[in-house]
């Protein structure tokens, strides 16, 4: 015990070099995938709970014909709307029950048209029924509740007090209400009220009914209100609209907070099991559908999670594979370290399984205490059960590799020499020869194999230890190109010993002769491997930023975008006060109008119709990185004639490609207009305002469309003698505003909110994606990741160039006896260690950046850049630290071994070694 | 004084360690060699023999006394000069060879030339033709560990010989060798001595090279003997 005690403390430092390499790797491999649960966690609930419209399971079902009865009660109310309410409740799925909220009712009649004093454009009433429990809490400010039916057969309704006031009228005020077959319901107001809690989520189902709502184009507005029923007046509200008029809906309210990523999966299959089996929640009546958007949401966070998941696993599939690359280097320097005293104890009898078992008890021992560690640290940062998995790894390699390298070094109980016979030297060297070479081809097979299957499948379908191939292909193929390289150095360091073999000097034939015959294999393969990854997690990072900022252009299009749901000519309004500001560099205003159908050669395509002042527009979009489009300078010209025209003409237009040569036709509103071609749409921002792909893109002047749609309409109007042309077709009013400049988004703000228009900054954008958990996330694992490769780069650096210590300093030791000067000992070992570390270092960063260009699309980056295709490679500059890292590291190494040799007495040298 | 010697060592004291540990290598020795002579150093191991040719070769520094060699008092030398007197006037046979394993023979041969940046063309020369010396002539271009430990040998002497120095210092040179090639290095010593009429001063136990010697001085605990007059 003693004795072993002493060996460990002779070889402390790589001891403690490989415990901290355990320590560090297992804690950041056992956090990192608890940390990213609680990202995934936090992403479907942010999805859900952002979702608009929301997440809501709604069950809808009819009354039916024949089932009313003016004359029933409140009884009859609470037989069809309560007591259903409460069977929902009761028949929802176990999965669900956590995360829904109990039923809140909904008895809404279909769109009745009315008219009152205050309201003379008319609008639309919904007569409704809330229940959640019980009825809705309200304060009467005047008249009572609706009851049954008077003499005068009248629907009698409660208003809430914004909503009386909006349409003129008060309790006892009565009004017909319109329905689609324009016969009229006589209402009768009995009472006017006021919320006594109007955040109660029963109010959630109806909003109107506490608050009228607006909409459509300003020209035209149509305000929607909601009529409170009462469970004593709904029967009649049911009689009055037979057959199905009146329809119950119950909504069944999320709740994001009781939502996990673990239990997503199965949510998913009940609310799609619900959609597909209505009949399940046991709700009697006719016309029952269940709806939800949760399990879409949920499957799109799931989609993003799981790509996240496969990017880290990516990730830490490689920091693994480097760490144990790192601890082989370690255990192979102990063994070198070693190797007198294990030949010796073995030449004196010891045997192989006793001597690998010494060695397993120490790295055991060392091994153990660094996961131990590990798991504290990464139990402090991501409380949770141990990621066995990836530890099991770790400590595997750390602990069985020293006893494998010591007993391969005790097996050579006789240092090798190299056989005198000429031909069993050459028939040693061959087989050697073909021993390597099939295990290179080996490796190069599943590196290829890896890639291939990564690129064909994405790293998204990963699922499984089976997939860790996939997982592994990047650094299986940096390992096959460090092997390539390696072959690759020789020839260079031979060319360089010739040089130096003409040289003058000794330094340079020193440093050649012995960089040339003192490399070692593993050290080379992990510097490799770990440049590579961190060149591959530095492009990564690099790329997603900027794949980010190039998302905030193709979703914003500017530097600040106001829109609002419909079109609206107030919004030259907030052009004018952009235009007007300081710090705007340019403004346009236009419509982008998705879901138009063209008629071309090929069929009907869907496109996105952008009409816009082409000038302006051509001016900002110079100012963005879509850059200057020429083709909008010629349909500005071209549409001048088409602006003026009375009569029916092509409108000039900008399409895409395959539309340049044929003369396609476009449905506007219910208009059919020819369009004349006169370029190619430039490029233009690739997301629509929902965030989806925006399709192929028809590009006109704002002006001239609405010249030609007028002048179509009316030579419709004048063939047929149908209606004068409607509102939409007579202008073109805008939807959109976008400006650039930096003062841009705070005077958008300012002019968005004076017309009601939603606002939305690139920046804000920006800020929105990159706070967004699992895109956050993988770009912080993928700079810690970076760093730690770096460091783990810079240990064995370190670990190799103590390996070939002795050796250098032996014959740095005698080049001094012969008369080299010391500071001309320290450039010999620098030019000694630099060349294989540099070209290593070099070309694992090249590899890494060359792997994101392979790997950007399989492992779906687009995911977290929010562009609709892969984004373009970008290597920032830190991606070069490594080589710098190394090369600093060597520097170091020489200056310390430097230091140690002025210590040493020269003499010796002379001695018996 | 003995104005000329090529080397001369006054009262040098080494010692190793302090206190009750210390070792006292060298305790006053005296010294002096004259040039072209060739001086066995025997002694018992751990008499200082070792230590004594550390400082003559200027890798080591006696804590009193002081070391000429060729007048230039080695003592006083930064670490660059002794760097430069190794360079320049000093050669070194190691008993273990010191060869430079990554090196070929000749490469071995040529280091000291390429200390000196001797031209290409004459460093060429000259190590062939002290190769065809030592009888190597045709192991040019093998490595040490392909050569016999008295190939080895006979490679750092022709290493030694390369930058024509003043004094061969030699330790133990025929240590590890066999009787037969011990014989042959010794006498290629003398002769390549007497060739060149350089100093040399070597430690050796070797009852032939004593004899091959124009004197031997012994070491006792660190202090010198004259040995008897060789017949």
């Amino acid at each position: 015990m003693r004795a072993a005690w002493r060996r460990s403390r002779a070889d402390l430092w790589p001891l403690l070099v490989t415990a901290l390499v355990v320590a560090l790797t297992v804690g950041l491999t056992d956090a990192v995938p608890r940390l990213l649960t609680g990202r995934a966690d936090t992403a479907v609930r942010t999805a859900v709970a952002q979702a608009d419209p929301a997440a809501d399971l709604l069950v809808t079902l009819r009354y039916g014909p024949g089932a009313s009865d003016a004359s029933a009660g409140p009884s009859d109310t609470t037989v069809s709307v309560d007591d259903v309410a409460r069977a929902i409740d009761e028949s929802v799925p176990a999965p669900l029950r956590p995360v829904l909220g109990a039923p809140v009712a909904a008895v809404t009649s279909s769109d009745l048209a009315l008219s009152t004093p205050d309201l003379p454009t008319g609008g639309v009433l919904w007569m409704t029924y809330l229940w959640a429990g019980q009825e809705p809490a309200v304060r009467w400010l005047d008249g009572t509740a609706p009851g049954r039916p008077g003499p005068d057969g009248a629907v009698q309704l409660a208003l809430s007090d914004e909503v009386a006031r909006r349409l003129g009228v008060g309790a006892g005020d009565t009004f017909q209400a319109r329905k689609e077959d324009r016969t009229t319901v006589p209402v009768l107001v009995t009472g006017v009220f006021d919320a006594v809690d109007a955040s109660d989520e029963v109010w959630t189902a109806r909003p109107e009914v506490l608050r009228p709502r607006v909409l459509g184009a300003k020209t035209e507005p149509t305000t929607v209100v909601g009529g409170l029923l009462s469970a004593a007046s709904l029967p009649a509200a049911r009689a009055a609209l037979e057959p199905d008029g009146v329809a119950r809906t119950f909504r069944l309210a999320v709740d994001p907070q009781a939502l996990d990523f673990r239990g997503s999966d199965a949510l998913v299959k009940q609310v799609a099991a619900l959609e597909a089996s209505p009949e399940l929640l046991g709700a009697p009546g006719p016309g029952l559908t269940v709806t939800s958007r949760l399990d879409v949401l949920l499957l799109d966070a799931r989609a993003r999670v799981a790509a996240t998941w496969s990017q880290a696993v990516v990730v830490l599939a490689g920091l693994a594979c480097g760490a144990a690359l790192v601890l082989l280097v370690a255990a192979a320097l102990l063994a070198r370290r070693r190797s007198t005293a294990l030949r010796t104890v073995r030449a004196r009898g010891a045997s192989l399984p006793a001597l690998a078992g010494g060695a397993a008890a120490e790295s055991a021992v060392v091994v153990g205490l660094g996961a131990a560690v590990g798991l504290v640290l990464g139990g402090v940062v991501a409380p949770g059960p141990v990621t066995w998995p990836w530890v099991v790894v770790v400590v595997l390699v750390g602990v069985l590799a020293p006893p494998a390298f010591a007993t391969a070094t005790a097996m050579r109980a006789e240092p090798r020499r190299v056989p005198t016979d000429r031909h069993h030297r050459r028939l040693a060297q061959r087989v050697r020869t073909v021993r390597r070479v099939s295990l290179e081809a080996a490796l190069l097979v599943l590196a290829v194999a890896g890639m291939s299957a990564l690129r064909r499948r994405g790293a998204v379908s990963m699922s499984g230890v089976a997939d860790l191939l996939l997982a592994a292909a990047p650094v299986l193929a940096a390992a096959a190109v460090a092997l390539l390289l390696w072959r690759a150095v020789p020839p260079l360091l031979t060319g360089a010993l010739h040089v130096a073999r003409r040289s003058r000097k000794a330094g340079p034939l020193l440093a050649m002769a012995r960089a040339r015959s003192t490399g070692a294999l593993l050290p080379f393969v992990a510097l490799v491997v770990l440049t590579t990854l961190v060149g591959l997690c530095a492009a990564l990072v690099g790329t997603a930023r900027a794949g980010q900022v190039d998302g905030s252009w193709d979703s914003v299009g500017a530097d600040v975008v106001v829109r609002t749901a419909v079109p609206d000519a107030s919004l030259g309004e907030v052009a004018d006060a952009l235009a007007a500001a300081d710090g705007v560099d340019a403004v346009a205003v236009g419509r982008a109008q998705g879901e138009r159908q063209v008629f071309g050669v090929q069929g009907v395509d869907t496109v996105q119709v952008l009409a816009v002042d082409p000038g302006p527009y051509g001016a900002l979009l110079a100012r963005t990185p879509f850059g200057a489009a020429p083709a909008l300078a010629r349909l500005a010209r071209a549409s001048d004639a088409a602006a003026a025209r009375t009569d029916v003409g092509p409108l000039p237009a900008l399409v895409s490609g395959p539309l340049l040569a044929t003369a396609p036709s476009l449905r506007w509103g219910d208009v059919t207009i020819d369009l004349d071609p006169v370029g190619e749409a430039p490029a233009l921002p690739a997301l629509q305002q929902d965030g989806t792909p925006a399709a192929a893109t028809v590009v006109v002047d704002r002006v001239a469309l609405a010249a030609v749609v007028r002048a179509v309409a009316a030579a419709r109007a004048d063939q047929t003698g149908s209606a004068a042309p409607g509102p939409e077709q007579a202008v073109v009013d805008p939807d959109t505003v976008w400006a650039v400049g930096p003062g841009a988004s705070t005077v958008a703000h300012t002019a968005a909110a004076t017309v009601g228009a939603h606002e939305l900054s690139r920046a804000q954008w920006l800020a929105d994606r990159r706070a967004d958990p699992l895109a956050d996330g993988l770009l912080l694992l993928l700079a810690l990741a970076a760093v730690l490769c770096a460091a783990l780069a810079a240990t064995v650096v370190v670990l190799d160039a103590a390996a070939s210590a002795p050796g250098r300093a032996r014959s740095l030791a005698t080049a001094r006896v012969l008369g080299l000067r010391g500071r001309a000992s320290a450039r010999v070992a620098a030019g000694e260690l630099l060349p294989p570390t540099l070209v290593a270092a070099a070309g694992g960063v090249l590899v890494g950046a060359a792997l994101v260009g392979v790997l950007v699309g399989p492992l779906a980056l687009r995911l977290v850049t929010g562009q609709t295709g892969d984004p373009a490679v970008v290597l920032p500059w830190w991606a070069v630290a490594p080589v710098g890292l190394v090369a600093v590291t060597v520097l170091v190494v020489v200056a310390v071994e430097s230091s140690a040799r002025r210590r040493e007495r020269l003499g010796q040298v002379l001695r018996v070694r | 004084m003995n104005a000329g010697a090529a080397v001369q060592v006054r009262g040098a004291h080494r010692t190793f360690g302090s206190g009750r540990s210390a070792v006292h290598a060298l305790r006053g020795v005296d010294l002096d060699v004259a040039p072209g002579e060739l001086v066995a150093l025997v002694g018992r191991s751990g008499s200082g023999k070792t230590t004594l040719l550390n400082l003559v070769g200027g890798l080591d520094r006696p804590d009193e006394g002081s070391v000429l060699v060729d007048d230039v008092d080695v003592t006083a030398l930064t670490e660059d000069g002794q760097a430069e007197l190794r360079r320049e006037r000093v050669a070194f046979v190691f008993q273990t060879f010191g060869l430079i394993p990554v090196l070929t023979a000749a490469e071995n041969v040529g280091v000291p030339l390429r200390m000196r940046e001797a031209p290409v063309a004459e460093r060429e020369r000259r190590v062939e033709m002290l190769l065809e010396l030592v009888g190597l002539g045709e192991h040019a271009l093998q490595r040490p560990d392909e050569l016999s430990g008295g190939q080895q040998q006979r490679v750092a002497i022709a290493r030694a010989l390369a930058g024509s120095p003043r004094l061969l210092v030699a330790d133990e040179p025929t240590g590890q060798l066999d009787s037969e090639t011990g014989l042959s290095v010794m006498a290629l010593i003398r002769g390549v001595v007497e060739a060149e009429g350089m100093t040399a001063l070597v430690a050796t136990h070797d009852p032939v090279m004593i004899a091959l010697a124009d004197r031997a001085v012994h070491l006792v605990d660190g202090r010198l003997v004259e040995a008897p007059a060789r017949a």
